[in-house]
């Protein structure tokens, strides 16, 4: 039984070892892949009336089936923004006739700008969760070694720190293989994760005493 | 005694149903001519609403100056036709002896990659101490373009015209334009308040540092009121600007009426005796004090806004409501596989957890982001986990004292995760906040709920 048991955690330990591994390289060679709100994009912004915005927002589904495109309304100058990782000026003047056709309109393309805007840079979407990370970590890396004692103080701090940071460094493993497009959504997987592990830790320590 | 712990059993059961259908629908009250929810509205986070999206472009305008021979700036002011025809004659006249001088509105060396994050990092700063806690900042080191996304509020548009400000202070000669007071002399910037009967003043009182107070005091002696000494003979009449972001906070020139020996100014804000009013000065001098710290904006940017929808949209929400529902059948339906009569007991159970919390997130105002929506979740499967735990000790017909060992256990594992909730709740960013404040209201109330609804439960079947 010990035996099977030990067996189990080695099988463990080198899946998560060649998961965290084959994440290293392709983040080395690749980074990470980042969702259109976060990645460098271009808007172009076109002044439709009001009754036609959601026909336009149609034709520009249609004219881009083929690429990631996001639409906004916006109020203002402009009321409809188009945003995409690239447009080249070809695809820019098919989308400008085909407007001008299905909607009787009279853009030209000297009018429409193409506007570029930069990543936001990831660090600064996690600068403050991985602050709070640190801190939390430290408060339990004194706290369950502390009510866990009887299982030894030094066995439980690796543990705790293993879970923890093991726990962190998967999700963003998975995310890196999977080329999962990393968005607002990365705070809430990364501190899902990080309690469901603190708290099968401390539920495992529990069933232990 | 069996009837009574009947009684008190469906005395639990039709409350907590109560609450549940409460929490879910609504109180409603007839509110003149239609009915009104009485229960506070989910606060929702950045994600969720209306976007105010300033750009800022780096101001790439070059002012032409013209000098001439004696090194003067002519400038196109005329009073009358008649004067400016004049002027226009001696002008053309005289061209070519006319110095030409194109200033950039940025010089080209300012244009660095260091004043781009010099900036950045300020714009980040002013947005803290507004407490704007949740924004999207992203800035093109090549050009300098820095687009910033903040929640579209009545408050965020009146901050906005204090995060976009140049910033700095200085005290400049009304007439000359010598700078006598700069902004490296500010030492430090603060709100303050003060009375007189029932009305409340608000400044912003700026101190100076050693250097800039022996400044102040020499220049409170010298920019007097006019005064006609007995000999006939008139002092002072100068005046000085006070300048915020190089606009002139007074709109005029200002004199000393005494010696300022202190190194301390004080700039008005509002005066009034209503203490609503008084609040909104208090934020307005809050905005004016994160412009005069000592960060001014080391680029001239040309600023633009405009609203756009939300990120999150209907199409996001079903989804989120499709995993939702997905994720609760799937509970309802272990608990029903697993526990048969007693597993309708475990859904009524969580499903009270699930109401009471929601209605824990409506009066503790806690700002619902993404990540709190996460943490809602998150907690209430812990939750789940928690009644299917104490279910399966009841199941085995435990004796209570076996039963009261898993809630000690629960409690146990409770602190931990009241931990993590604790220091996210304290760190600036609203959506970290809103992931800790879910968490720690549902870990609490996991605590107690089960305390005092499901053990009693258990003690009275």
């Amino acid at each position: 039984m010990e035996k099977k048991q030990k067996n189990d955690n080695r099988s463990i330990w080198i899946t998560f070892s060649i998961v965290i591994l084959v994440a290293g390289i392709i983040l080395a060679f690749k980074g990470f892949s980042v969702g259109l709100d976060y990645a460098p994009n271009k808007t172009i912004k076109f002044d439709i009336e009001e009754e036609k915005v959601d026909v336009a927002k149609e034709i520009i589904e249609e004219t881009f089936y083929y690429k990631e495109i996001k639409i906004k309304n916006i109020e203002g100058e402009g009321n409809l923004k188009l945003i995409t990782r690239i447009i080249t000026p070809e695809e820019k003047e098919e989308l400008i006739n085909n407007l001008n056709q299905k909607l009787d309109l009279k853009l030209s393309s000297e009018d429409i700008m193409v506007e570029e805007n930069s990543q936001v840079r990831l660090r600064d979407l996690l600068k403050n969760y991985i602050k709070a990370i640190i801190i939390v970590t430290i408060i339990l890396l004194i706290y369950i070694p502390i009510v866990y004692r009887k299982f030894g103080f030094y066995n439980v701090i690796s543990e705790t720190l293993t879970s923890l940071v093991l726990s962190q460094l998967l999700v963003l493993s998975v995310l890196a293989i999977t080329r999962f497009k990393i968005d607002s959504t990365i705070i809430s997987m990364l501190s899902i994760v990080y309690v469901c592990a603190v708290y099968t830790l401390t539920n495992e320590y529990e069933k232990r005493k | 005694v069996k009837k009574e712990s009947g009684i008190k059993i469906i005395t639990i059961i039709i409350s907590i149903a109560l609450i549940s259908i409460i929490s879910i629908f609504g109180i409603y009250v007839k509110d003149e001519y239609r009915m009104r929810n009485v229960l506070p509205e989910y606060k929702l986070g950045m994600e969720f609403n209306k976007i105010l999206l300033l750009e800022y472009k780096v101001d790439d305008s070059v002012e032409t100056k013209k000098y001439n021979q004696e090194g003067n700036l002519v400038t196109e002011e005329k009073e009358t036709e008649e004067i400016e025809l004049e002027m226009v004659e001696i002008e053309e006249d005289a061209e070519e002896e006319y110095n030409i001088v194109e200033i950039p509105a940025n010089a080209p060396e300012r244009l660095t990659r260091e004043n781009y994050l010099k900036t950045k990092k300020i714009l980040e700063n002013r947005l803290n101490t507004l407490g704007i806690n949740q924004y999207n900042i992203r800035l093109n080191e090549t050009t300098g373009k820095i687009s910033l996304e903040i929640e579209d509020t009545m408050e965020n548009e009146k901050n906005m015209q204090y995060i976009i400000q140049k910033g700095g202070f200085s005290i400049i000669d009304a007439e000359t334009e010598e700078v006598l007071i700069t902004n490296e002399m500010v030492k430090d910037t603060s709100v303050v308040y003060g009375s007189e009967l029932t009305e409340t003043m608000v400044y912003v009182k700026v101190d100076l540092d050693e250097n800039g107070k022996n400044k102040l005091k020499e220049i409170s002696q010298k920019y007097i009121p006019e005064k006609t000494l007995e000999d006939g003979t008139t002092t002072g009449g100068k005046k000085v600007n006070i300048m915020v972001s190089d606009s002139n906070y007074f709109g005029e020139g200002i004199d000393f009426e005494e010696v300022m020996e202190t190194g301390t100014i004080y700039l008005p804000v509002g005066v009034s005796s209503n203490q609503e009013e008084v609040k909104e000065y208090s934020k307005s001098a809050q905005g004016l004090k994160v412009v005069l710290g000592k960060d001014t904006l080391p680029i001239i940017y040309n600023v633009s806004a405009e609203i756009i929808e939300p990120n999150i949209n209907n199409k996001m929400m079903t989804a989120f409501l499709y995993v939702s529902l997905t994720i609760i059948t799937i509970l309802i339906a272990i608990f029903i596989i697993k526990f048969k009569t007693m597993g309708l007991l475990g859904i009524l159970l969580q499903t009270g957890y699930v109401s009471i919390l929601l209605l824990l997130v409506r009066y503790a105002n806690v700002v619902l982001t993404l990540e709190g929506m996460a943490g809602i979740v998150l907690i209430s499967i812990i939750n789940f986990v928690v009644t299917f735990k104490l279910l399966r000790a009841y199941n085995k017909n435990l004796d209570m004292s076996k039963i009261k060992n898993e809630v000690r256990k629960v409690i146990s594992t409770l602190v931990p995760i009241l931990i993590v909730s604790v220091v996210f709740v304290f760190i600036n960013m609203a959506n970290i906040a809103s992931f800790g404040m879910t968490l720690l209201w549902g870990a609490l109330l996991i605590g107690i709920y089960n305390i005092l609804i499901t053990n009693t439960i258990f003690k009275l079947i």
